[in-house]
């Protein structure tokens, strides 16, 4: 009698079932992996996560004070001769001291989208597509005129002698004299002097004055800054696309800019929201924020300075001035 | 005089004429109830809210036809015909034209044509979009949100329960009037709502 038949029964069908346990937890896991794997990739995903971290190595400030707003919507800053800084949002303005208290809060017909103070201390507020005058926040000095229905105000800057107002709407700068008459407007499409006009995407348009008086303006559309003569022709432009720090980034940009007392420009941008120092020649030299300080989707950061050359960036979405200071040990600050 | 003050018993016919009776009445109410109510309430579909949208893209893959109902929609009142479209090129473009390599959509579902310097016109190709809403990001992200995602009636089948909307992360998926089916932008918004 053979007894060797059983054992080898058995033995062929212990394997067998070893194989079959083995290629169970084989398949099986791999099925499991492959099926997380493919729930965690994204082929559609929009990824500009690398052009976040360019410049990181470029941080020249620092934030050193947040002051926090009590405000729904928070629209617009600016700072006044005495250091004081105003905030429109809702609808009302407020000026706040140093710490953050408040100083003073006048309500307004609508919401403010953006402020400036002259050197009286005098608050001009752009509401949709007019501009109101107060008295340093406690009465109201007068309403301006509208130059149309199709008005968006988004910025105004204050020169000694003018103001000059931009419309995202109409495309153009309006320059008032201090009483509101209307006397210029600016930067019209003339093919004949080759100004090619500003193209404004979305409703960011901001102007300022440099310390020589001329009057800047962001053309969002051609990532440029251009600087105009006082009777309102293009003497000069800088700017560049690029997702990288060194330009900027995004259909239109930049959305905000201020020019600090030696004439360097620091600039805000959407999409990568950031904010950068370029010196007068329009070079990059820094960068004041990262896209890391600020929350996904953070749109309109205005941007303001005081005479200590502080730069203040409104951050909409946390609902928060906030400060920053030069490092004392940048590289870059001699 | 005393009145007789049992009860008549009822027997097995009047029992089921009675019960008849009372089943035909519940029924006949019922029925009237619920063609008053489909009467006065309007057909109610699905739609996505641009405004709560987060672009997850999951409209791309959760819908229960093989190519989704949801679909890229533009705002021609709000686009700013932009040379530099963030909701056509790809975020690091070398060249901003046509070229395949460049485009943002994976199913090259949108059109670029000359306007006048330095504008642009962006088309969707509904037959070629997936509802992946990768340009509407793009869109969003660095421009002023002109394209956004919808989904679209001619496609959807409006089932009860919508396989999109029951895995949509920011509940960006409602019920509204089967009149007014979409949740448009800008000035084409104002247009709809004016009918």
């Amino acid at each position: 009698m053979d007894t060797k038949k059983p054992k080898t029964d058995r033995l062929i069908t212990g394997l067998i079932i070893f194989l079959s346990v083995v290629g169970i937890l084989y398949f099986g896991g791999r099925a499991i992996y492959e099926n997380t794997r493919r729930n965690q990739e994204n082929p559609f995903e929009y990824d500009v996560e690398g052009f976040k971290r360019s410049g990181a190595d470029r941080v020249s400030h620092h934030e050193v004070r947040r002051i926090q707003l009590d405000l729904e919507h928070v629209l617009a800053i600016a700072i006044g001769p005495n250091d004081e800084l105003y905030v429109s949002g809702d609808s009302f303005i407020c000026a706040l001291d140093k710490e953050g208290r408040v100083l003073n809060r006048i309500e307004t017909v609508g919401p403010v989208h953006c402020l400036a103070v002259d050197e009286n201390g005098d608050v001009y507020a752009g509401l949709n597509d007019h501009v109101e005058v107060f008295d340093n926040l406690r009465i109201k000095k007068s309403s301006w005129n509208s130059p149309g229905k199709e008005a968006i105000f988004t910025s105004i800057a204050v020169s000694p002698t003018a103001i000059f107002v931009a419309d995202a709407g109409n495309l153009v700068i309006w320059k008032f004299d201090k009483a509101g008459d209307l006397l210029q407007r600016i930067g019209d499409k003339d093919e004949a002097k080759d100004v090619h006009g500003f193209i404004i995407p979305s409703p960011y348009f901001d102007v300022a004055i440099d310390p020589d008086g001329f009057l800047w303006a962001a053309n969002t559309g051609r990532h440029t800054l251009e600087n105009f003569t006082p009777d309102g022709d293009l003497r000069t432009a800088w700017g560049e696309f690029s997702m990288e720090i060194e330009g900027f980034c995004g259909c239109c940009n930049p959305t905000h800019f201020i020019i600090l007392e030696d004439g360097t420009f620091v600039t805000s941008e959407k999409g990568l929201p950031r904010v950068k120092i370029y010196n007068r020649l329009g070079e990059f030299v820094s960068v004041v924020a990262g896209p890391d300080l600020f929350r996904e989707g953070t749109v309109g950061l205005d941007l303001a300075r005081d005479s200590t050359q502080r730069i203040y960036v409104m951050d909409p979405v946390q609902k928060a001035v906030r400060i920053f200071e030069a490092k004392p040990d940048w590289e870059g600050s001699e | 005089m005393k009145k007789d003050r049992r009860v008549k018993p009822v027997n097995r016919r009047d029992f089921i004429r009675r019960g008849l009776h009372i089943f035909s009445g519940i029924t006949i109410g019922g029925l009237t109830g619920l063609l008053f109510s489909k009467s006065s309430s309007e057909e109610m579909v699905w739609q996505l809210d641009p405004n709560i949208c987060v672009q997850c893209e999951k409209c791309a893959v959760n819908c229960v036809l093989p190519h989704s109902s949801v679909k890229c929609v533009h705002s021609y009142s709000m686009c700013g015909y932009c040379d530099l479209c963030s909701g056509y090129l790809q975020p690091g473009a070398k060249s901003r034209d046509t070229g395949a390599e460049h485009q943002l959509c994976p199913s090259g579902a949108i059109t670029r044509t000359f306007v006048e310097e330095p504008y642009f016109q962006y088309t969707i190709d509904e037959e070629l979009c997936i509802g992946c809403g990768k340009c509407v990001k793009g869109c969003i992200s660095f421009g002023n949100g002109s394209l956004y995602l919808q989904n679209r009636h001619d496609r959807c089948l409006n089932c009860n329960q919508c396989s999109i909307a029951r895995l949509c992360p920011s509940q960006a998926w409602k019920r509204v009037p089967a009149s007014r089916p979409y949740i448009l932008r800008g000035d084409e918004s104002q247009r709809y709502q004016k009918g």
